[in-house]
């Protein structure tokens, strides 16, 4: 028996090294995709799957700058019209050349309201699409509008014949792009097989083969990680990463994202009315100390709203510093020296733990922080509300997946906006103007008085840039970017 | 029999009805899907047309008789998030949730009813003591964590089956144990139990007396008697399996009803979510439906009253 066992020991040190260079390349997501049609969902389990299938009309490059995909450049023909010059060389995988009728025919499909995609809002500007040349396509928005291309990077060509042939329902089940991978199978709740397309116009796709797997549980991804069932792991918390460390052959790979974790408090109802109050909080609040003690150390703290992956984010800003004495001072100078009570709204997607340490600081200073706790249909319900049913604060971690100060701080302070709970005609102004130039250091001057209003008034407190963190085969040669895609194009084994 | 049967499906049947309404009630309830699917900085008007082009807009009245009409069509609607009939997709995981549910079942039956036996016959008995103790563990281990630990043993550590997923015969063999635990203990429990008491009573002194083996008046005899308490459990903890594992899928990524659920409730994917709480009450309802008609079958006082 004793020999046996040795024997299945020995066995199992040899099987458990990750194999050498394989064909096949295996990603562990969370969830399966919601669907794979590209004008539906943007959510991680979805797009990291569909974007390796489809080819989008603009990307983001190694630094995170736009750079050309489908279309090969652009130019501005009047305020509110863009021209693109389509690539004439690339196929979709039944061998059709993609054209510019297949580029309208995307943007007027994830327009249309009869769609019903939820992506609507992030393409909504566009109001006209139209092929103007042998291969060239025009798009006009309803007014000047300087995130279009930050929108189009999520904008995947979809062929035209293919989906009136053969109908929404089967685009989702049977996608058909032009990228470097070829759908092959969907095994609902299983995995999503993805095949190396050999005629790729920007080159031979690294692998044969590409398997996403649905795996909800952080510990069962990290158990695959090890055996070797998968190569890459999505997802991790710093407390999983932990686990990789010291294990042969498997390492933790982070990336600071585009998400901005922030403390919003209401300026029009309640005790947060008062700026210096709301000074008070963000000096009671040592977001260094929440990063190193609950986020491993993997995230940063920020000191404006956006990340330097957005277009608007100015280098070297200043932000209230930790200061509790401070802290009691305005309270006590606003008339609370005897404590104040605020509430924060929440609901179980975000990270409680946070919550918790921020109530625990803020009652340092004597702000009592009752937390009120509901399902997030409940909890946004309230998040839109006006502003008297709205509660105090709220806690979240901000993502427009567009990378640009628009997207954030437009919807977060304007005062037409239902997530918006403050209104300032100045700030107005300045959030009007970053998104109705093209000039880009007309938009940064715009968004750096922006800024200075958001410390100097404090509608909300900037915590910090979260991180993506994934568990990687040591021999897997990739980096992870900030608008956590993963594109297999841009991976390969290290020999 | 006939009038019995018929009394307790017509119960089953008002039981769904009641189960549709609540789930549609509470569904509404909470809120606006629209606002769960949109980004984060959606526009008011955005909502606004999602909510009319999905009809969300319509008095819940309307909303509600239309849902009815569909569900007895057998229409269980269209998924908004991924726009495939939703039929399609619990049908699609269903087969894995049977093969799951069967096996964790059948594990259940092998070792805890064994177990049962031998713990009554040896009751008080020192032998019985480490039978009690895996019962206990078995039933008290929380499935999330022996769910891991059979992962590291048996896949990270040992490297004899997969860790994860639902790929070749050998995948449902660590989640159908992880599955089995909990049910196994109240098999073994019960058994026990009834055995026990059924050992107390005169049939078994008068099959002592006619000078049967002790072994033989168990399997032949006793056994049948203490079965009536177990068939109410199967029922039970089958439709408990049917409904979902949620817990066990999650963690062995098994790709059954559970896994579905949650991974639907976290994409808003509310019909989705709905069908799976319907099928739920419907394997309870029908399954108990069963037991009853079983009770009649092994034990004919029963029936009797049913009468």
């Amino acid at each position: 028996m004793g020999r046996i066992l040795a024997a299945l020991v020995t066995a199992t040190l040899f099987c458990a090294t990750p194999l050498l260079a394989k064909d096949a390349l295996m990603i562990d997501n969370v969830q399966e995709p919601s669907t794979l049609d590209p004008h539906l969902q943007w959510n991680p389990d979805s797009y990291t799957v569909y974007r390796n299938i489809y080819d989008n009309l603009v990307t983001r490059d190694a630094t995170g700058a736009i750079a050309p995909q489908v279309a090969v450049s652009w130019e501005a023909a009047s305020e509110t019209e863009v021209d693109f010059t389509i690539r004439d060389d690339i196929s979709f995988h039944d061998g059709t050349p993609l054209t510019p009728e297949d580029v309208v025919f995307s943007v007027k499909r994830i327009t249309d309201p009869e769609f019903k995609s939820p992506q609507l809002g992030q393409f909504s500007s566009i109001i006209d699409a139209a092929v103007t040349g042998p291969s060239t396509v025009r798009l006009t928005t309803n007014g000047p509008y300087p995130v279009l291309l930050a929108q189009l990077v999520k904008l995947s060509i979809v062929s035209k014949a293919y989906t009136e042939r053969m109908g929404n329902e089967a685009l989702n089940l049977n996608p058909m792009g032009s990228g470097p991978y070829k759908f092959v199978e969907w095994r609902k709740g299983v995995k999503v097989v993805l095949a190396r397309n050999e005629n790729y116009w920007r080159g031979t796709p690294p692998f044969a083969t590409v398997e996403f797997a649905a795996v909800p549980d952080a510990a069962t991804r990290i158990a695959d990680l090890k055996t070797g069932k998968a190569d890459l792991i999505v997802g991790l918390n710093p407390d999983d990463a932990l686990q990789l460390d010291g294990s042969s052959g498997v390492e933790v790979r982070s990336a600071p994202t585009e998400r901005v974790g922030y403390f919003m408090m209401n300026t029009q109802a309640g005790p947060l009315t008062d700026q210096r109050v709301r000074q008070a909080v963000s000096q009671a609040i040592d977001r260094q100390l929440i990063i190193d003690a609950l986020l491993g150390g993997f995230s940063q703290v920020t000191n404006q709203l956006l990340t330097p992956a957005h277009f608007g984010y100015v280098e070297g800003l200043e932000w209230h510093g930790y200061d509790p004495d401070k802290a009691r001072a305005l309270l006590a100078e606003a008339g609370h020296a005897n404590g104040v009570e605020i509430e924060i709204i929440t609901a179980p997607p975000f990270d409680q733990r946070i919550i918790q340490a921020i109530q625990q600081q803020l009652s340092d200073v004597g702000i009592t922080l009752t937390i009120s706790m509901s399902d997030m249909s409940t909890f946004l319900g309230r998040r839109r509300a006006d502003p008297d049913g709205f509660g105090d604060t709220v806690f979240g971690r901000w993502s427009c997946a567009c990378q640009d100060a628009d997207g954030v701080l437009y919807a977060m302070f304007h005062s037409g906006s239902v997530w918006s709970k403050y209104a300032n005609p100045e700030l107005d102004k300045y959030l009007e103007a970053g998104r109705s130039t093209l000039d880009d250091a007309e938009r940064m001057a715009a968004y750096t008085e922006a800024h200075r209003i958001i410390y100097e008034d404090v509608p909300s407190i900037p915590l910090y840039q979260a991180a993506a963190i994934y568990g990687a085969n040591a021999s897997l040669n990739w980096s992870p970017t900030a608008n956590e895609s993963i594109s297999i194009m841009d991976m390969a084994w290290t020999d | 029999m006939p009038y019995f049967l018929a009394v307790r499906s017509a119960q089953a049947l008002f039981a769904l009805f009641g189960v549709a309404t609540l789930v549609f009630m509470i569904q509404h309830l909470s809120g606006d899907p629209v606002v769960l699917m949109v980004p984060e900085g959606a526009t008011a008007e955005d909502i606004v047309i999602l909510r009319r082009e999905f009809g969300f807009d319509r008095p819940l009245g309307v909303q509600y008789l239309d849902y009815l009409r569909d569900l007895l069509r057998g229409d269980f609607g269209t998924s908004y998030i991924q726009n495939i009939p939703v039929a399609d997709i619990v049908g699609s995981r269903l087969s894995y949730t049977l093969r799951l549910s069967a096996a964790a079942l059948a594990i259940a039956f092998l070792v805890g009813m064994p177990i049962g036996i031998f713990a009554a016959l040896n009751r008080g008995r020192l032998v019985e003591k480490p039978a009690l103790a895996l019962v206990l563990a078995a039933q008290s281990m929380p499935t999330f964590w022996s769910g891991i630990l059979l992962i590291l043993l048996f896949a990270v550590t040992l490297d004899w089956l997969p860790s994860s997923g639902a790929e070749g015969g050998s995948a449902i063999i660590l989640p159908a144990i992880c599955l089995s635990g909990l049910t196994m203990a109240t098999f073994a429990r019960i058994t026990r139990n009834a055995i026990v008491e059924e050992l107390g009573k005169d049939y078994v002194r008068a099959a002592y007396a006619r000078g049967q083996k002790r072994l033989s008046i168990v399997l032949r005899h006793v056994s049948r008697n203490a079965a009536v308490p177990l068939i109410s459990i199967t029922a039970l903890e089958l439709a408990n399996m049917l409904a979902g594992a949620v817990i066990v899928e999650t963690v062995f990524a098994w790709p059954g009803l559970g896994l579905l659920a949650v991974q639907a409730i976290q994409a808003n994917d509310f019909l989705v979510v709905q069908t799976i709480v319907l099928l739920g009450a419907a394997a309870y309802i029908v399954l108990n439906l069963t037991a009853d008609i079983l009770y009649g079958l092994v034990d004919p006082r029963i029936k009797a009253v049913g009468r």
